[in-house]
């Protein structure tokens, strides 16, 4: 009985010791600049390197469970791009005319300027164990950020 | 009381006689204002850009638009704005004035390796002048003509009783004047350039409203066979052996700069960090409209357009396949009728068009900085987004890739997928359906 009753102590208090260490973890990424609107980047804590992904949702009318999800997947698509990079693709066209008629004292002058930008970003990678930080909310509540954190070795 | 009024009047018109006096008018601040003014000669940021440039490169025994003895090359180029400065949208239009001046530079870049010219002109002259009439030209009119005369007359009576002017009607009825004189000249020259540019950044970029909704954005860019061998690496992706520099604690100083100072920057610098590593710097910017609700969101939508448009910039130095054609027609026509009248065409016609074509990059950069602020001379919101490709960052990018890979290795699911399938087990037989049915 007295046995059981440590083993359940120890397991909460690992519970509390680890939901703080996750809180502590969840301060130091909404103090960084870099990640508080969302990204990807290493953030030193502890004495441990964790890669830390967040992900900023539009919550608009979705629910907690539908922010979550879309948030997790985002998150990872930060972590991905910044371990395997990205795939970018893109083509600029520009056009410029000018046209000036003059018919006996008259003169008219058109000019046409156009200017095309295309950029496409494509992540592929692979992502795998990466562990919940956290969420929280922009001030005016618009905006829902998701983190997620794994500890690597450099 | 009449001497009285007449001393009162006489003082009177001495003290506006004074008050008008001349010397004292044209010192007045009115006056002088208007003496002040002189015709003005704008200098617009293109122009104090090329003084600058020319002056910096000059003591360093360089020169701008040439092959210098180090093998680097500078150009400048400059567009404006299509959106004034005191309108929404002018961050955006900011955005592709730099563009545009970014693919005239590389465009006169590629000029300077050589370019294509077609060209061709040619004038026609003539002079008709007739005296008299051609006896054998006289013929009998056919019936078609007559027939003809009846319905254009018939149809002129029907047309002025509906309303239109005689005027109108005469010059319907107007044939083709004879010319006594003709003269026609026309020309076409049309320059093509492609190829490929590696290696080109922005070095110094001045910009600024010169008055009259005249934004103008001028950028120095400039070509190096250093930047040659980092635009490799970067493609590449591997052996990050590129040229090690000046010691610069470039990242720190990003990192730290005001926003005043990061407005002004767009496109890719390339310096040193504290390795002495060459770094790229990719800038990107967005405009933030104001908005009554959901502010942060137009932030956060902002910063990713940004951070696009930074990593995009970072591409665009790695390399870029660049088309660009020009064209200018000229055409002059001038005629004189036998009446004394004359006839004047003119046209002129150019047209430039500069295409980079699409290309896929694959790029493991790292982000330096987000940052907001304001534009300085429209007062508009900003989202700014730095980021940065070092050779130490990639190496670093492709350790964590390993390290993902590794641990993916033997994973639970993995196992789960390579377990060998077990044989299904003997199970009973159903049957459905009712006797009656059969």
């Amino acid at each position: 009985m007295n046995k059981g009753l440590l083993a359940l102590i120890i397991l909460l208090l690992t519970g509390v010791i680890g939901f703080s260490q996750n809180d502590e973890l969840l301060k130091v990424i909404k103090a960084n600049s870099l990640l508080s609107y969302g990204g990807s980047d290493l953030v030193n804590f502890e004495k441990e390197t964790y890669i830390v992904g967040v992900a900023a949702v539009e919550v608009g009318t979705k629910k907690i469970s539908s922010l979550t999800r879309i948030g997790k997947v985002k998150a990872e698509q930060q972590v991905s791009s910044f371990v395997n990079g990205s795939d970018i693709t893109s083509r600029t066209e520009y056009y410029l005319k000018e046209e000036q008629t003059t018919i006996n004292d008259s003169t008219a002058v058109e000019t046409t300027e156009t200017f095309v930008e295309y950029i496409r970003e494509d992540t592929e990678g692979f992502v795998k164990m990466m562990q919940p930080a956290g969420f929280w909310f922009s001030e005016d509540k618009s905006v829902f950020y998701y983190a997620l954190y794994k500890q690597v070795e450099l | 009381m009449k001497k009285i009024f007449t001393i009162i009047m006489m003082i009177g018109f001495l003290g506006i006689a004074y008050a008008q006096n001349p010397a004292d008018l044209a010192k007045s601040s009115a006056v002088q204002e208007t003496q002040d003014v002189t015709s003005e000669v704008i200098e617009y940021p293109e122009e104090t850009l090329r003084n600058v440039v020319s002056e910096a490169l000059s003591r360093k025994g360089k020169a701008l638009g040439t092959i210098n003895s180090d093998g680097s090359i500078y150009v400048i180029a400059a567009a404006t704005t299509a959106r004034p400065s005191n309108m929404p949208g002018f961050i955006n239009s900011r955005n592709v004035a730099y563009g545009v001046a970014e693919l005239t530079a590389k465009m006169n870049l590629l000029r300077m390796a050589g370019e294509q010219i077609t060209s061709g002109r040619g004038f026609t002259m003539l002079e008709d002048i007739i005296e008299g009439e051609d006896p054998d030209a006289a013929n009998k009119a056919s019936l078609l003509e007559k027939a003809g005369r009846v319905a254009s007359e018939s149809l002129d009576k029907a047309l002025s009783y509906l309303g239109v002017s005689d005027e109108e009607i005469a010059k319907m009825n107007q044939s083709k004047k004879q010319a006594v004189y003709e003269q026609e000249f026309n020309q076409t020259v049309k320059s093509l350039v492609a190829g490929m540019v590696k290696g080109c950044s922005a070095t110094m970029i001045a910009e600024g409203d010169a008055g009259g909704d005249d934004y103008q954005v001028a950028v120095c860019m400039k070509y190096s066979s250093e930047f040659q061998s980092l635009a490799s690496v970067i493609k590449n992706n591997e052996q990050y052996q590129i040229p090690v520099g000046k010691i610069k604690n470039s990242i720190d100083k990003v990192k730290n700069m005001s926003e005043a100072d990061l407005v002004g920057k767009m496109g890719t610098q390339i310096t040193f960090n504290s390795n002495g590593e060459m770094v790229v710097f990719g800038y990107g910017q967005q405009e933030v409209r104001d908005a009554s609700s959901r502010q942060s969101a137009a932030f956060s939508r902002a910063y990713s357009q940004a951070r696009l448009q930074a990593v995009n910039n970072i591409k665009n130095f790695v390399a870029e396949d660049i088309v660009a054609d020009e064209s200018l027609t000229s055409i002059e026509k001038l005629k004189e009728y036998d009446d004394g009248d004359q006839a004047y065409y003119s046209r002129q016609k150019w047209e430039q068009a500069v295409k980079s074509k699409e290309s896929t990059l694959n790029l493991a950069t790292h982000e330096v900085r987000q940052w907001r602020g304001t534009h300085p001379v429209s007062g508009q919101n900003i989202a700014g987004f730095v980021v940065a490709w070092s050779p130490s960052n990639a190496e670093q990018a492709n350790k964590l890739k390993d390290q993902f890979l590794k641990d993916g290795k033997g994973s639970a699911n993995d196992s789960i997928m390579k377990a060998k399938r077990q044989q299904t087990k003997k199970s009973k037989t159903t049957i459905s359906g009712e006797e009656e049915d059969l």
